[in-house]
């Protein structure tokens, strides 16, 4: 790998360079349509590790070619996509492997958008329909220690809210043009007469990729309008978005095959792998003050397909057919959120909501030739599953220097399984899990913060494992891991930190935090299953500091230390990054100019049987400038052009046949996207 | 050299004073790991010996009284893997040893994982082969806890060897209440049959060096379960003084095929 560090210097400071002239600068772009700060001033955080990226933020990062980009902005978060753009990316905080999002709930305006029982993974998240100039705001909730995180909050919760600020309002149209073959158009139109949460955005992409088998497609409306904002019947938004996206996957290379030089370090052994997305998301939301208590409630429903067709193992299981794994599916769900708050007393407030979500579902998993001809079922079910909660909790402020939310939330969730593939096996299950959440701060000083926390955290089981125990099929072997017996997964959290913040020049945050899990569960998403493994903690430092040396000027670093450990053998839990770095800058300059960099480092990770993965480091650079109603952005990923492992793996497989069939694990990996830049521009109508 | 260029950087983009000494530590910090980038690293392996290894074949009685005592056992068998629990909960295992056959799989993370294999093709002799050595085995460290066994036929001997496109025989006598009958068994197995997690307990580090033996035996004193149970050899002696035969369509077959695929009867221990 290269060393990057004096190139990496040199973008630093050719990045001051041009920041300094910049403040001097002063341009007649009408001040109502720049942003006037980049401090995000998060006065009254609920817990240490809370962070918000705001909307200047967003809009200077660099890397950021969709929604899922803008979750590299949460500290302590890794991303690893093992397939196209498009496909749900891998995602690692807090010492959890959270998979396609087993352990990280994730939100957009207010709807979960972890899918239960995903074929390919527990809580498959899929962000691409959502437009990244029409996020407004990334809100970090680590661990699960407020009463609203649900299921798959283990490591914590990401919302994203959806709007666009006053500063960015009124329509403008976008293309993007990247070294990749990349062509992307937007259009927003977020009429500047209407509230932050009005707009209506489409955007078109298309992308050949950095290499063979790493191109992708996607089309997206989203649209958000605020129907109704009366003081006696409350605010009424609708969201609706529509999404179609087709990729690759390229599969993963076995690392003596590079090495030999049998194929190349972005190469791929096929390049038949890929699949499509699609979404239909609706939510009503209802926000209504009723004097004595605020009420929230929340309508939404979605269509869901997803279509994969992977091979990480090549002939390994079938020495004929080859070992590619298609999987299908469909779900429509419909659900229900109400939220209600109102003060009890002087110093105490009611904390009470309730959700329910119903699902329908059908999947199947099959292996399939050359041709993607079946030739083997291993799943094919059809699935009705409900998820419910309703939690209570009380917020006690005896004096202004202290607060104190303490409550529980009860979990339910049901199934009712059928197997296609047999008839004969049907299951029902319905599951609970009690989750008490306390939280409390103390201001130690005007600027001064200390933080304690205490969460359960739960991961519901996926469908399939709700048919656990029952014979399978011949041939199909591998799928006896399929979880065990179905339950839901519990974690015990506490956090301790503290935070400072001075007025808008500082913001740091130091927390130290610890998570057991009685008996693990993880997901192998090559084989589909989920692992029943025995019990786990995580132990852990986060810490961030922000400086705002100017309002148009930020400054951060935030360091993730996590030892995560099996607790009686000592050995590490697989893939979970146990240092990770990121240093920021952002600069969005009331001249218009505007950019952002992150130099990220992300430690070696544990692999399974000794083997560990590469460290690595990536500076990411974004430039933007805007003069009158145009606006040009350059993007630059991995200004170093650093040779980048993504995705590291321990596993067997079998592409040269006429090699003798191994099934010792190997190193495999996919290699990270090399430099790559975008230029856009923008025109505001 | 890059102290003053982050230096200047505080310079500029720091008029106001405001101190930058932690901004510019964490970027040191940084970049001196960055600098320090570790490359990937392959799991470690090691070599060993697998050899047959009788010292288990004893005489043993079966649950119908017959005490077997083997002159002949062999076996054409396939690939060896040997497997470690991992970090996969000893509930699972149970399960997983209670539903055979099982076997691990290549994912991301794969406790149960085979990380050990001796492939090829093998005739294990426990009589007249014992201690010959099959073949040096590759293995990751780790602490092991299963072996599996691939059947095949043994299509490549010579037609006069009885063994020859069959999976086992036995050849021995089998004595009850001062009666011998002497026995053969021929048996016949799928290619896709195996015996999943025969105990093979060790643990494996850079310095091992011992041999691995591979070990039958005709009964396993935990569960009690003897390879020859239920043949009552009486019943099938056919009177004039040639052994007992028990061949491919015979119902006594199909009880030794299905004993023979039990993990029970097989070890693998250091030698």
């Amino acid at each position: 790998m290269r060393r990057p560090s004096e190139p990496l210097l040199r973008a630093f400071a050719l990045l001051a360079v041009l920041a300094a002239p910049a403040a001097a600068a002063a341009h007649d772009v009408p001040k109502d349509r720049r942003y006037a700060t980049v401090v995000v001033s998060d006065r009254s955080p609920r817990t240490a590790s809370q962070r918000v990226v705001g909307p200047a933020e967003i809009a200077a990062s660099p890397r950021r070619r969709s929604a899922d980009d803008l979750l590299r902005l949460v500290p302590g978060v890794l991303l690893i996509q093992h397939g196209a753009e498009g496909k749900g990316q891998q995602m690692f905080m807090r010492g959890f492997d959270a998979a396609h999002g087993a352990d990280i709930e994730v939100k957009v305006a207010g709807v979960t958008v972890n899918e239960l029982s995903n074929i390919h993974g527990q809580g498959y998240v899929d962000l691409g329909f959502v437009i990244p100039e029409v996020v407004r705001r990334v809100t970090a909730n680590k661990g699960p220690f407020l009463l609203d995180q649900g299921n798959f909050a283990n490591a914590g919760t990401i919302r994203f809210d959806l709007g666009v600020e006053p500063e960015a309002r009124g329509s403008r149209v976008g293309y993007e043009f990247g070294s990749t073959l990349r062509h992307r158009g937007v259009f927003v139109h977020a009429p500047k007469n209407m509230s932050k949460e009005t707009f209506f955005a489409v955007e078109a992409m298309t992308d050949k990729g950095f290499a063979a088998a790493r191109a992708a497609r996607r089309a997206t409306f989203l649209g958000q309008i605020r129907l109704l904002d009366s003081k006696t019947h409350g605010a009424l938004d609708l969201t609706a978005g529509v999404y179609v996206a087709r990729f690759d996957a390229p599969g993963a290379v076995r690392a003596d095959d590079v090495a030999s030089g049998r194929v190349g370090f972005a190469g791929v052994y096929r390049d038949d792998g890929g699949g499509r997305s699609d979404r239909l998301f609706t939510a009503l939301r209802h926000q209504l003050d009723l004097g004595v208590g605020k009420l929230e409630h929340r309508l939404h429903g979605q269509l869901r397909a997803l279509d994969l067709v992977e091979d990480f193992t090549g002939y390994l299981l079938d020495p004929l057919a080859g070992d590619r794994r298609n999987q299908r599916h469909r779900f429509a769900s419909l659900g229900y959120q109400l939220e209600y708050r109102r003060p009890l007393h002087r110093t105490v407030e009611l904390l009470a909501g309730g959700a329910w979500q119903g699902d329908l579902l059908r999947q199947h998993d099959v292996r399939v030739d050359a041709h993607h001809e079946v030739v083997t079922r291993n799943w094919d079910l059809g699935a009705g599953q409900h998820q419910a909660h309703a939690r209570a909790g009380l917020r006690w402020r005896p004096v202004d220097r202290f607060v104190l939310e303490a409550g529980a939330r009860l979990d339910l969730v049901a199934y009712n399984v059928r197997d296609l593939i047999d008839p004969e096996r049907r299951a029902r299950k319905v599951l609970a899990l009690p989750s008490p959440r306390i939280n409390a701060s103390v201001r130690l000083a005007p600027f001064a913060h200390l933080f304690l926390a205490y969460g359960r955290g739960l991961r519901a089981p996926e469908a399939r494992a709700v048919l656990g125990g029952a014979a399978v099929p011949e041939d199909t072997a591998l799928d006896r891991y399929r979880g065990g017996p179905a339950r839901i997964i519990a974690s015990d959290s506490v956090e301790v930190g503290a935070r400072f913040q001075h007025r808008e020049l500082v913001s740091a945050g130091l927390s130290l935090f610890g998570t057991w899990i009685a008996r693990e569960l993880v997901f192998d998403h090559v084989s589909a299953v989920n692992i029943e493994l025995n019990r786990t903690r995580r132990l852990g430092i986060d810490f961030d500091l922000a400086v705002w040396p100017r309002r148009w000027l930020q400054l951060r670093q935030d360091l993730s230390l996590v030892q995560a450990r099996f607790v009686d053998s000592g050995a590490p839990v697989p893939l979970a990054p146990p240092f990770m770095s990121a240093t920021g800058l952002t600069v969005v300059h009331p001249s218009g100019f505007r950019a952002g960099a992150r130099f990220l480092v992300v430690g070696s990770r544990a692999l399974p049987h000794g083997a560990r993965t590469s460290a690595y480091a990536l500076l990411d650079l974004s430039l933007g400038y805007r003069v009158g109603p145009l606006q040009l952005d350059l993007q630059i990923d991995n200004v170093t052009n650093a040779g980048w492992k993504e995705g590291e793996y321990h596993y067997a497989s079998w592409w040269d046949r006429s090699e003798p069939r191994s099934t010792i694990p190997v190193l495999h990996f996919l290699a990270g996207p090399p430099l790559t830049a975008r230029i856009g521009a923008t025109l505001w109508l | 050299m890059h102290r003053p260029v982050l230096y200047a950087l505080s310079l500029m983009t720091c008029p106001s004073g405001l101190t930058m000494r932690p901004v510019l530590s964490a970027l040191s910090l940084a970049t001196c790991l960055a600098t320090a980038c570790a490359p990937s690293q392959e799991a470690t392996r090691v070599e060993l010996a697998v050899a047959v290894d009788a010292g288990r074949l004893v005489d043993a009685a079966t649950d119908l009284g017959w005490t077997i005592h083997l002159d002949t056992a062999r076996i054409a068998a396939g690939d060896l893997e040997f497997t470690i629990q991992g970090e996969m909960h000893a509930l699972a295992r149970l399960w997983d040893l209670l539903v055979p056959p099982a076997i691990a799989h290549p994912g991301h993370y794969a406790g149960g994982d085979v990380t050990g294999a001796l492939p090829g093709s093998f005739v294990l002799d426990w009589v007249a082969g014992d201690g010959d050595e099959l073949g040096r085995a590759e293995l990751l460290t780790g602490n092991y806890h299963g072996c599996n066994i691939a059947f095949r036929r043994a299509d490549e001997l010579p037609a006069a060897d009885p063994l020859a496109g069959h999976t086992a025989q036995f050849v021995g006598t089998a004595r009850k209440d001062g009666r011998e009958l002497g026995f053969t068994a021929i048996l016949d197995l799928d290619d896709s049959a195996a015996v999943v997690g025969a105990p093979f307990d060790l643990e494996i580090d850079e310095g091992t060096t011992e041999t691995l033996g591979l070990q039958l035996r005709l009964r396993d004193d935990g569960s009690g379960a003897a390879l020859f149970d239920g043949i009552d050899f009486a019943a099938l002696d056919p009177g004039d003084g040639t052994p007992v035969r028990i061949g491919p369509g015979d119902p006594a077959h199909n009880l030794v095929r299905r004993a023979l695929q039990s993990h029970v009867f097989y070890t693998v221990a250091p030698l």
